[in-house]
């Protein structure tokens, strides 16, 4: 009866009902849909971050990490073969020392290019293992700082015997100094980025291969980008801020409509209060409306989002201009669901539109009943 | 004894200045009694039926129920009483709107916590006691004023209380349907000793009562038996 009662009551006052109805399914679909698109911008950035960093990285153990000079993987193709072994379609890049300068560093790199405008000395040594002479080009390859390559062109001017270079106004490498960048061996593998589809497997894959191989460092991202949780966290962070807004004003349209709802059935429920009834009956009574209400809201709101959700996965968020400034953002940002996010969302809502009925119900149900039917007995 | 008021005062704020409803009753309504309390507008009779029917607290004095002092009762123990011993009539009939006849009937039985079956059982009968055994099903806004008022009855009714307190239950009726309300009720009274009290200031309705209290600017000027005409 109580549910009878409570969803006639519902009909009754439509138009209230209709408010609170149409105010969850706004917020349900607000706060649904903006999920999907943090979700989808958390999953492709990760991979995109994953995927230059590398999901798993292979270097040759004992390599001082900031030496500039670093032993090579000899084995590669042994590891590419049993990576691929394990997970066929993994992405096995190898790092490649090239025949030429190789520095650590994007600042490096332009010390050298702009500092001698885009022409360069070298040592007779050096000129010798390379084979290359006055007049030649050689490529400098480097690692930036956000980890991607960069490849710059360099016109040997002419071959120095020693001494320092200060070479007019800007360039203060000392020359020896480049030697050491460049006696590497050309052709050797200096590191081996593995990236494959499913990154939470990176963990097991990596513990497997170090098995496999105790002469290399082999290490998952997880180990190694332990603030990109803590990164996305950020872009979490103002989600719960915009829910925040949303549910901030969904409160109070649900308090101001029930309220409203029940100071105009005062007398109704204040006869109820007179002919027996407790004030935990009337606060069930306007709760179960509510609920009822708060179901069905939750139900078509979660429905449309689902189908705006499918629509902008089709279509997808376009950045790429935004994308061209930096590697991490995808140019096409697609939007993707995830259910526990999105139960979570009903299940707050449906916390949240009970909490704020309280109050009106308390209100309602702790008015004396003689002060609810004053005007009428 | 069922209800005993002695020295009953009920002052209510109004802005600034205290209005002064009930100004000292002393009253005793027993088992059985058919009272009317009748008096002019702003005597204070709505406020005695609130009192009587614990809706509301007495500024000063003490009132019983059964002997119970109940004059600073909980609003527990007051809910208790209202929902099990006490049952009201409204001058506007107070029927939930949304529930229909038989619906507005079993609601006080649902709060005593009475199974389905009793209950819609319970509910027919106190229906059809008054006459109303073919609109079970009809909505209040589907039924005439004197119907109105006799679900209002069936529902006072249904729960067998020990008292109905009614506030003018016939003044929004025709006299004629008002009339054969007030019927209904001596009826109730006479065949199944349901205790009645109910104000109003129709001089017909007045003379049938067995017991006339009246009331003038809180006070009770005269307390008659008298001997009705039905």
């Amino acid at each position: 009866m109580l549910f009878k009662t409570a969803i006639r009551n519902i009909f009754k006052y439509l138009r209230r009902s209709l408010v609170i109805f149409i105010c969850l399914i706004v917020s349900i679909v607000a706060l649904q849909v903006s999920d999907s698109i943090s979700e989808g911008f958390k999953r492709q950035s990760k991979i995109l971050m994953l995927e230059s960093a590398g999901m798993i990285l292979i270097e040759r153990k004992g390599n001082d990490p900031f030496d500039l000079i670093q032993e090579g993987i000899k084995n590669f193709d042994e590891v590419e073969r049993r990576i691929k072994s394990v997970i066929p379609d993994a992405r096995v890049i190898p790092e490649i020392v090239a025949p030429a300068i190789v520095v650590n560093d994007t600042f490096s790199v332009n010390a050298l290019v702009i500092g001698t405008r885009r022409e360069s000395l070298i040592s007779t040594k050096l000129a010798k293992k390379l084979k290359a002479d006055a007049g030649d080009t050689i490529v400098i390859l480097s690692t930036n700082r956000a980890g991607g390559l960069s490849i710059k062109e360099v016109k040997i001017e002419s071959v120095l015997t020693n001494g320092l270079f200060t070479g007019g106004v800007d360039l203060c490498i000392p020359i020896e100094k480049m030697e050491e960048f460049l006696l590497w061996d050309t052709g050797e593998v200096k590191q081996i980025r593995v990236n494959f589809n499913q990154y939470e497997k990176a963990d097991s894959l990596s513990k497997l291969l170090s098995g496999m191989f105790p002469d290399l460092n082999i290490t998952p991202w997880n180990e190694r980008l332990k603030n990109l949780e803590s990164l996305f966290r950020i872009s979490d962070i103002k989600m719960y801020l915009f829910s925040f807004v949303v549910l901030l004003l969904t409160s109070g349209i649900i308090m101001n409509s029930v309220l409203s709802s029940v100071m105009e059935r005062k007398k109704d429920l204040g006869t109820i209060r007179a002919i027996g009834s407790s004030k935990k009956f009337i606060v069930f009574l306007i709760l179960t409306e509510v609920v009822i209400i708060t179901f069905f809201s939750c139900l078509a709101g979660t429905s449309f989002s689902y189908i705006i959700t499918r629509k902008l996965m089709q279509v997808g968020f376009h950045y790429e201009s935004v994308a061209e400034m930096t590697q991490y953002i995808p140019p096409v940002l697609y939007p993707a669901i995830n259910p526990l996010r999105w139960i979570v969302d009903v299940i707050f809502l449906f916390v949240w539109a009970i909490i704020w009925s309280i109050y009106p119900a308390v209100l309602i149900a702790r008015m004396p009943p003689v002060k609810a039917l004053r005007e009428e007995i | 004894m069922l209800i005993e008021l002695k020295g009953v005062k009920k002052d209510y704020p109004l802005g600034r200045t205290v209005v002064h409803a009930i100004r000292g009753v002393d009253l005793e309504i027993s088992e059985g009694d058919f009272t009317v309390i009748a008096g002019p507008s702003g005597s204070g009779k709505t406020t005695l039926l609130n009192l009587m029917g614990l809706l509301d607290h007495p500024t000063e004095g003490e009132l019983f129920f059964e002997g119970r002092e109940v004059s600073r009762i909980s609003d527990r123990d007051a809910t208790f009483i209202r929902r099990n011993r006490i049952g009201f009539i409204f001058q506007t009939f107070n029927l939930i709107p949304v529930l229909t006849a038989i619906e507005n009937v079993e609601l006080p039985l649902l709060l005593k916590r009475m199974k389905g079956k009793e209950r819609i059982k319970r509910a027919e009968e106190a229906l059809a006691a008054v006459g109303l055994g073919d609109k079970l099903y009809h909505k209040p806004d589907e039924l005439s004023g004197g119907e109105r008022q006799r679900v209002a009855i069936a529902r006072a009714i249904a729960g067998m209380p020990d008292i109905i307190l009614a506030d003018e239950p016939t003044a929004n009726l025709d006299s004629e349907t008002g009339l054969s309300i007030i019927k209904l009720m001596k009826e109730m009274n006479r065949e199944q000793g349901v205790t009645f009290v109910f104000s109003t200031h129709d001089a017909r309705i007045i003379e049938i009562a067995r017991r006339k209290i009246e009331l003038l600017d809180g006070k009770v000027v005269s307390d008659v038996v008298q001997n009705s005409n039905s």
